[in-house]
């Protein structure tokens, strides 16, 4: 939970900076450029009440060159708060920062900074993709020797070189996301933005879709804010996770943060087979263990669930018993069990 | 400037797009066939002939080329929001006044190569035919001329692009343009007689003492830039289908060579001045819709 936090103070008669400086005193925000983005009391209200509040006091810092997660049920606010971050939203309260620009008064050295590949994207189909990356590099000033070799290296990267002179309008789904990251990168962006860049691609697709996102961050150190249904992929690439619904900010930090999170709150269940002794046996064992809060034998296994990690107490209680453990598991909750339990929760 | 730069991009690529798109270049051929055709059946004469042709010409283009303003117009920003490739392109550091911006001026730039090409191309075709030289004065008229069909035609195509900010795809942009032009360049003459006879209580077939049908049924007609082109073209209302109308002006439009053109001018600076200020008020509509619109709901 290091790199961020939730915070529900009452924003409605603060200015924009003594929230900054009351964060920053209370150690919720550092002041410093370790952060690639960074959020205070983000929000964005809709309706003629501000009735409808998509995004509700989003505090987020996200590190340079770190992949990020940005996860949530339709509706959660995700795509929302990628718009103010890129400047296409005005936020109705709190403020931030991308790159270092302020996502209100800087937008175009934000977007001159970022890269991103919105959902939905699409292109100039009548154009090539060698075209269509001109016309976006030519928004950029970029020499024209230099756009050149950073067409072919990007098509080349994304793997759409045999595609350089096809029209666009010929591509499939999967060609048309790796474009778009093509074109999110023509300006060699330090952050880069990515709303559902797997969504509508066949897995072997997907999975190359993810390989190049981790190898972009791996070799040129781009800073990736990633919007996404897809846990598995989250899991896979990312390296700190923001939950988020109905536009709150729920949980944050690494998968195993989470984890932590989940087990304070739930607690820890182990799966054990013992041998010598019934399963009854060792359960009544277990049962005495001060923090097993629940046992269950289930398909000769016996499931225990305690407040705390106590592997070392259950193990000892069973081998008291006269019992020999020979099979000791943590039940590891995957990111879209997390998630749920998460979203539940809230 | 650094701030427009920007503009001259997208303009780039709107009017590469436009001269590309078979779309155009169907329409210009269809519009150049037709005035080759005039041009050339009146070829063989004096200059004088050169500007009746012309006269039948404006006549082409006041009712049908508008058709052609719109053509470049309808669909400039409702494709892009259609295709989703506003959504891209507003990812990128260009300001949302630039958009609109690049796209008016690279349909006007295209406007211009419709306008300036085939009436030259005509000019020659018939100077060619004829073996007449052309006077100065005549070429200053011509050029007048072409000035004034492109204001013309300017209106068009910014109706074109408003309909195309504020319909939701280009099929709807495309009817709602289609109804105006229908409406301001084929029926208007009918429109504004049954208007005027409504109002006046006079039947409109019924042209003794109806004084103030005819006026009322003069003023209507103004509303209409095809009024104010022909007049300053030909110096006759646009009368289109079942239109009625007593006014004639002393000066016969832009080729009366018994004319000065500064004795044009005196008499149809407000009809100039209209076509200029339709065009300019109808961009800056478009500007502010556009701008006014969140066009970031079509992301996400």
């Amino acid at each position: 939970m290091e790199s961020m936090s939730v915070e529900s103070m009452s924003v409605e008669s603060m200015s924009v900076e003594s929230m900054s400086m009351e964060l920053e005193q209370s150690g919720i925000l550092q002041e410093t450029d370790e952060f690639a983005i960074e959020t205070i009391h983000l929000s964005k209200f809709f309706g003629k009440e501000k009735q409808i509040r998509a995004v509700d006091n989003l505090n987020l810092q996200v590190k340079k060159g770190e992949v990020f997660g940005f996860v949530g049920p339709n509706g959660a606010g995700k795509t929302t708060t990628m718009k103010m971050l890129i400047g296409l939203l005005e936020p109705s309260e709190g403020s931030g920062k991308v790159a270092g620009f302020d996502i209100v008064r800087e937008v175009i050295n934000i977007r001159e900074t970022t890269g991103v590949l919105p959902e939905p994207a699409g292109f100039y189909d009548n154009l090539t993709a060698r075209q269509n990356l001109r016309f976006y590099a030519k928004l950029y000033n970029i020499e024209p020797g230099v756009r050149e070799k950073r067409i072919v290296n990007l098509l080349e990267t994304v793997g759409l070189t045999r595609a350089i002179d096809q029209k666009t309008g010929g591509f499939s789904t999967g060609m048309r996301k790796r474009f778009g990251l093509a074109q999110a990168l023509v300006n060699e962006p330090s952050v880069l933005f990515l709303d559902e860049p797997t969504s509508g691609i066949d897995p072997l697709g997907a999975q190359m879709m993810r390989d190049l996102i981790k190898e972009l961050n791996r070799s040129k150190g781009v800073t990736v804010f990633l919007s996404s249904h897809s846990m598995e992929e989250v899991e896979e690439i990312c390296d700190h996770i923001a939950i988020i619904a109905k536009g709150k900010l729920l949980a944050a930090g690494s998968v195993e943060d989470l984890r932590d999170m989940i087990r304070e709150k739930e607690g820890v269940h182990y799966l054990l087979e013992v041998q010598d002794i019934p399963l009854s046996e060792a359960a009544e064992a277990v049962k005495n263990v001060e923090g097993v809060t629940a046992f269950d034998i289930r398909d000769r296994t016996l499931h225990v669930s305690a407040k705390m990690k106590l592997r070392t107490e259950i193990a000892k209680a069973v081998k008291k018993a006269g019992g020999t453990v020979s099979m000791f598991e943590e039940e590891e909750m995957n990111l879209q069990k997390l998630f749920l339990k998460i979203i539940e929760g809230a | 400037m650094e701030k427009y730069r920007n503009v001259f991009v997208i303009a780039q690529k709107e009017f590469a797009d436009n001269i590309w798109s078979p779309r155009f270049v169907i329409l210009m051929l269809v519009f150049t066939t037709i005035v080759f055709s005039l041009s050339y059946g009146s070829g063989i004469g004096s200059e004088s002939t050169i500007s009746r042709s012309y006269l039948d010409i404006a006549q082409i283009v006041s009712l049908f080329l508008p058709f052609m303003g719109i053509a470049l117009g309808f669909d400039a920003i409702c494709k892009e929001r259609e295709a989703s490739s506003l959504n891209v392109l507003l990812t990128h550091p260009i300001y949302r006044d630039n958009i609109i911006a690049g796209k008016t001026l690279g349909a006007m730039i295209t406007l211009v190569l419709v306008v300036f090409v085939s009436i030259f191309i005509v000019l020659g075709t018939m100077l060619v035919a004829s073996g007449t030289e052309l006077s100065l004065p005549m070429l200053n008229r011509l050029v007048v001329f072409a000035i004034l069909t492109y204001l013309y035609l300017s209106i068009f195509l910014a109706l074109g692009i408003l309909g195309s900010i504020v319909t939701k795809n280009a099929t709807k942009s495309l009817v709602y343009n289609i109804a105006i032009w229908v409406v301001l360049c084929i029926v208007f003459g009918m429109i504004c007689t049954t208007t005027a006879s409504i109002i006046a209580g006079h039947k409109p077939t019924d042209l003794d003492d109806s004084g103030y049908f005819l006026e009322l049924n003069a003023d209507i007609q103004k509303l209409s830039p095809a009024h104010h082109y022909a007049m300053t073209v030909s110096g006759v209302p646009s009368l289109s289908w079942l239109g009625v109308s007593s006014e004639r002006s002393s000066v016969r439009g832009i080729f009366d060579t018994e004319h000065t053109l500064e004795q044009w001018w005196n008499e149809f600076w407000i009809n100039v001045l209209i076509l200029t200020i339709t065009p300019v008020f109808l961009i800056i509509m478009a500007f502010i819709t556009f701008l006014r619109q969140d066009i970031s709901k079509d992301m996400g």
